[in-house]
């Protein structure tokens, strides 16, 4: 269980530093806006999902008798 | 707004009636992260733009806002949070002691019509977005009311939908808002790093030299600007008017271990109110350098840096935004009307906003009706303020001891009424700009309560 939850948050926050971090590199001029958009949504649908799930778990885990 | 302080009243006791307990006051953490989210909303992706579309100067914007912002915490620090962790009172309670009932009502009513047309711009915001894929006309900068059929299906589409999330799945929006609120932080922030990256300036001045073209786009080739250093002061701190000097937080700090955690509104400050704002200015200003589009719309400025991810943030944005405004609305408007359902009278209130979002000149004027709803509800907060040091001498018991018994305090509805009807004739009859008077009405009423409280204190008080 534990396991699971830092899996999730690992992932909640790769979302995160995919959301933003692809915008520096940008900003330096190494990457495409095409890449920076992909990232972005990549980003969104990982923390999205990562943090529903872990309020999924936790959520299932209180009712386990 | 603030989903996130709903989602906090949810979890723990109200206390609607009394005072918080030591029992329920809360960390220092919990106020800054609060604050941080509830400040990157839907209303930011208008603000922005709209100091561009006014011919503001690049360094009167970054100055004007780190010092308006400035003053913006300090009213929360040492105007609002000491009467809160003092009191520990919701401001409607307090009002309730000064003012009588049947005037908290009637401040209710100003304050539910007031949240239906900010949801009302929330809910443009988000049909611009929404209309994306439906290849919705947009609406043009200069009209007031809807132009084509299917902005008007877009926008009561919307309506329809935010209105019934807040009337039956309120508290679960809530959650999602809080979920949503570092990852919108981390949006902006990427959006305006995008945008400027796509300006391709090297040096200050090339980037001074591109905001001026853009000024110029806009104003069809005049330079003229509207607001100053000062004005953008004024903006940045009577935004939140009826929040801080209007002392709506008190409903806030009251679970505040201490005072001085009213520094954790600077988080929501320089993060939606700064970085924000500047985001979304240069994403216009990108705009207007690709395709001369001075429209600041932000469904298409967002796509235009950011893809579906942009949309994405004006849609969520403006619907955390929209939903716990609508809910607020509801819940004003259901003090006046104690006996109807809350589900009922929140779908009125959905309506109300949902009619006020047709017109996309409540989303373009943003910036005036908001230093309207200060105007207007800030100088009960300055009443508050003056009852509390002069009348009550920082006495929470003397609220109980002597608190008003009848319907409505004169003393109260004149200091209220008489500035707010000066500064409304001013507004209207003579277009002054409205940033100008939650300082002098808050003062105004503040001092004239306490003329007139003078005169009726022992026939007009219960001990």
């Amino acid at each position: 269980m534990k396991t699971r939850l830092l899996l999730l948050r690992f992932f909640a926050c790769l979302g995160l530093l995919l959301t933003a971090g692809p915008a520096f590199l940008y900003l330096g001029g190494q990457i495409s806006l095409e890449f920076v958009k992909q990232s972005m949504l990549i980003g969104m649908v990982l923390w999205f999902g990562a943090i529903t799930l872990s309020y999924y778990l936790q959520r299932v885990t209180k009712k386990m008798p | 707004m603030s989903s996130a302080r709903d989602e906090e009243a949810s979890r723990h006791e109200e206390f609607e009636k009394g005072q918080v307990p030591p029992s329920h006051q809360l960390g220092s953490n919990r106020f800054w992260g609060m604050y941080a989210g509830e400040h990157a909303a839907g209303t930011e992706l208008m603000i922005g733009p709209l100091f561009l579309l006014h011919g503001v100067g690049l360094l009167d914007i970054i100055y004007g806002l780190l010092f308006g912002n400035f003053l913006a915490v300090l009213s929360w620090r040492y105007l609002c949070a000491p009467i809160a962790t003092q009191a520990r009172y919701t401001l409607y309670r307090h009002l309730e002691f000064i003012a009588g009932s049947q005037l908290v009502r009637f401040y209710n009513l100003a304050n539910g019509v007031l949240f239906c047309f900010l949801a009302g711009a929330m809910i443009t915001v988000s049909a611009t977005a929404i209309g994306i894929p439906f290849s919705m006309t947009m609406p043009s900068f200069s009209d007031f009311y809807p132009s084509t059929l299917d902005y008007v299906l877009v926008v009561l589409g919307v309506g329809l939908v935010i209105s019934l999330v807040a009337s039956f799945g309120y508290e679960a929006l809530a959650r999602f808002a809080n979920v949503a609120a570092p990852w919108m932080v981390l949006v902006f922030l990427a959006c305006g790093i995008i945008a400027f990256t796509q300006l391709g300036v090297s040096s200050w001045s090339e980037m001074q030299q591109v905001w001026n073209e853009s000024i110029l786009v806009a104003q069809a080739g005049e330079q003229n600007a509207s607001m100053g250093f000062w004005t953008v002061v004024l903006f940045a701190w009577f935004c939140n008017a009826a929040m801080h000097i209007g002392m709506s937080d008190l409903s806030v700090f009251r679970f505040a271990k201490k005072p001085s955690y009213g520094w954790a509104t600077s988080a929501g400050m320089y993060v939606g109110h700064y970085m924000a704002w500047i985001a979304a200015a240069l994403m216009l200003a990108v705009q207007i350098k690709h395709t001369g589009d001075t429209t600041p719309l932000p469904g298409p400025m967002a796509e235009r840096v950011a893809g579906l991810a942009g949309i994405m943030l004006v849609v969520v944005a403006g619907w955390t935004t929209a939903n716990p405004t609508i809910y607020r609305a509801g819940l004003a408007f259901q003090a006046i009307f104690p006996n109807s359902s809350r589900v009922t009278i929140t779908l009125v209130a959905g309506s109300i906003a949902t009619f006020a979002g047709l017109f996309p000149a409540m989303a373009f004027e943003l910036l005036g009706f908001v230093g309207l709803y200060g105007t207007i509800l800030a100088p009960m907060g300055g009443i508050l303020f003056f009852d509390w040091y002069v009348v009550r001498r920082s006495q929470p018991e003397e609220l109980e001891k002597r608190s008003y018994v009848g319907a409505c305090s004169p003393a109260v509805l004149m200091a209220w009424f008489v500035p707010v009807v000066v500064a409304l004739y001013f507004i209207f009859g003579h277009d002054v700009t409205t940033w100008y008077f939650p300082l002098p009405c808050w003062l105004a009423s503040g001092l004239l309560y306490v003329y007139l409280y003078s005169f009726f204190p022992s026939k007009r008080v219960a001990s």
